[in-house]
């Protein structure tokens, strides 16, 4: 028996009130489709096909789920919980993988982390694809607390404040970890 | 070179930089409803490609369930970080080299769960013969009704039969004509000729299913020695039993205990702790709410079983153990499970009918 066709529902389709769970899913995940491509994007550093993959296969595990959760909302905070889940699981893979990368990649994250602490980069060099794929794969080898304060500050730009209060502490501790975690982000750039 | 603070600063301004470059190019990605729609269809299609195989006869149960919940249970023991089956592989190797030829093993699973799939049974292993109980369900919340099956099986050189006890799948058209061939308050006893189960018992071997023996010495035991003088760093509880034994239990409760579990089990099998484990808390949180359970008998230095329960994404339990002597004849023997009213069938018509059907090419 095939399942509904996941692009089969449009955006903007009125929920009936007793609409199969399977339809509701593939409404809201077209609902909430950009919010959660764009998040991934940001968090595997830019790297448009690897979001697809991670997005197709919280959309794939979604779907394979027996309960969605009640709700529009509900259901959209869940999908995030997946493919939150996904990227951790993304992670711990690159960070597997980090230790099969190349001497000359690792070279060249040698060679990066010296320039970006011996003064500013040229602007071009900060919006190039290699240091941001240097830099993200320097990234994956941090710890999961480091990597999503790492994101959240310099990838998501948010506010010391912002970050303090979602994590319950006062804004000179978000500092503090902050710079042991650009320090150990320096650290694993330099390891060879 | 900067000093340590200018080059702290450095980096944090050109982080911020790389940073606003990157939510720039996010701002530029494509989230069109093309795309959308696109990976949409991927994940139908992905889903459906899943679901097709699902049912690929008897071996299923001979095969892959075997060798899932046995390789689970080794590898959850030892978990290394160099992928579940290299480091089951690498277990069973070692554990095969101290074997010796007349050990036999027996693996209970109670309930074991494991995503949509539960397994329960009852096996005794040796290296010419494999026989005991199945059952399995598989439910999938897109059918009406799960696939289940319960079976006895035995292989052996000489070869093998499986008694179908149930076999029901959710397609109503399919479990009609299943219908046909076990009917209602019947059995369908398939029989396998020799060629067949020797190709599934050198399978067996080869993935060193059958190799796992009464550990004199050598790693595990040398293992478990070690986790019963670190009893507190691990958190285990030892009890002696009446029969001379020691069972030893490791509830898996923090991350610094179950840290130092895996490196005793690396030194134990002469790992570089330092070199080859890799293991970050949230690898090892997963891990967490489980339990080991190890029966060791320190006269004979050996260990008689393991068992693992709740460990991961499995639920239930996994035991295997470890005993001299060969597997029981009567296990082999198929009339003692057949009545008047089982049907025979030939392995060879079955896999026709099953292809028939198109339930997938029967392995």
């Amino acid at each position: 028996m095939d399942g509904v066709g996941l692009a089969a529902v449009e955006v903007g389709t009125v929920m009936p009130v007793d609409e199969p769970q399977q339809v509701r899913l593939r409404r809201v995940l077209m609902d909430c489709y950009a919010t959660l491509h764009g998040y991934l994007v940001h968090r595997v550093g830019g790297d448009q096909n690897t979001a697809d993959d991670l997005l197709q296969q919280a959309c794939f595990e979604a779907s394979r789920c027996r309960r969605v959760p009640y709700g529009d909302d509900a259901c959209e905070a869940w999908l995030h919980g997946i493919a939150k889940n996904l990227l951790r699981r993304h992670w711990r893979r690159q960070r597997r993988q980090g230790r099969l990368l190349s001497i000359d990649h690792l070279q060249q994250q040698g060679a990066l982390v010296e320039a970006m602490e011996s003064g500013p980069l040229p602007a071009e060099r900060l919006a190039a694809t290699e240091t941001i794929a240097q830099l993200t794969s320097a990234v994956a080898t941090l710890s999961e607390a480091d990597r999503q304060l790492i994101f959240a500050c310099y990838f998501d730009g948010r506010s010391h404040a912002d970050l303090a209060k979602e994590l319950g502490v006062s804004p000179k501790t978000v500092e503090t970890r902050l710079y042991r975690a650009r320090r150990r982000l320096r650290a694993a750039m330099r390891e060879e | 070179m900067t000093s340590g603070n200018h080059a702290d600063r450095y980096f944090h301004e050109n982080l911020i930089g790389v940073g606003e470059r990157l939510r720039a190019q996010v701002g530029e990605v494509d989230d069109s409803r093309a795309r959308c729609t696109a990976i949409l269809e991927n994940a139908d299609i992905q889903m459906n490609r899943r679901r097709r195989p699902r049912f690929r006869g008897p071996a299923l149960l001979s095969t892959l369930g075997l060798a899932a919940s046995l390789g689970l249970a080794v590898t959850l023991l030892f978990p290394l970080n160099s992928g579940p089956t290299v480091q089951a592989a690498t277990v069973l190797a070692h554990l095969a080299q101290q074997v010796q030829d007349d050990d036999l093993l027996e693996v209970v699973i109670e309930s074991v769960t494991m995503d949509e799939v539960t397994v329960s049974g009852r096996l005794q292993i040796s290296d010419t013969a494999v026989a005991g109980d199945l059952q399995a369900v598989i439910a999938d919340a897109n059918e009406p009704l799960p696939i289940e099956v319960d079976a006895t099986l035995a292989l052996s050189d000489a070869g093998g039969w499986i008694l179908l006890r149930k076999l029901q799948v959710p397609d109503p058209n399919v479990q009609t004509i299943l219908g046909a061939i076990i009917p209602p308050g019947s059995q369908l006893l398939l029989t396998l000729p020799p060629d067949l189960t020797r190709e599934k018992l050198e399978l067996g071997n080869e993935l060193k299913l059958a190799k796992i023996r009464t550990v004199a010495g050598g790693e595990v035991a040398k293992f478990v020695q070690e986790v019963m003088r670190s009893q507190s760093a691990v958190g285990a509880e030892i009890v002696s039993q009446n029969d001379g034994t020691v069972l030893v239990t490791i509830p898996l409760r923090d991350t610094e205990s179950l840290r130092n579990l895996i490196e005793i089990g690396a030194q134990a099998m002469g790992k570089d702790v330092d070199g080859d484990i890799d293991m970050e808390d949230s690898d090892l949180d997963d891990l967490l709410g489980g339990t080991f359970r190890i029966v060791y008998d320190p006269k004979a230095g050996a260990v008689r079983s393991f068992s693992v329960s709740d460990v991961a994404e499995m639920k239930g339990t996994v035991t295997v153990s470890l005993r001299g002597g060969a597997i029981d004849p009567d296990l082999l023997n198929a009339t003692r499970v057949t009545t008047p009213a089982t049907r025979t069938l030939d392995i060879g018509a079955a896999a026709g009918i099953l292809k028939a059907l198109g339930l997938g090419e029967p392995e």
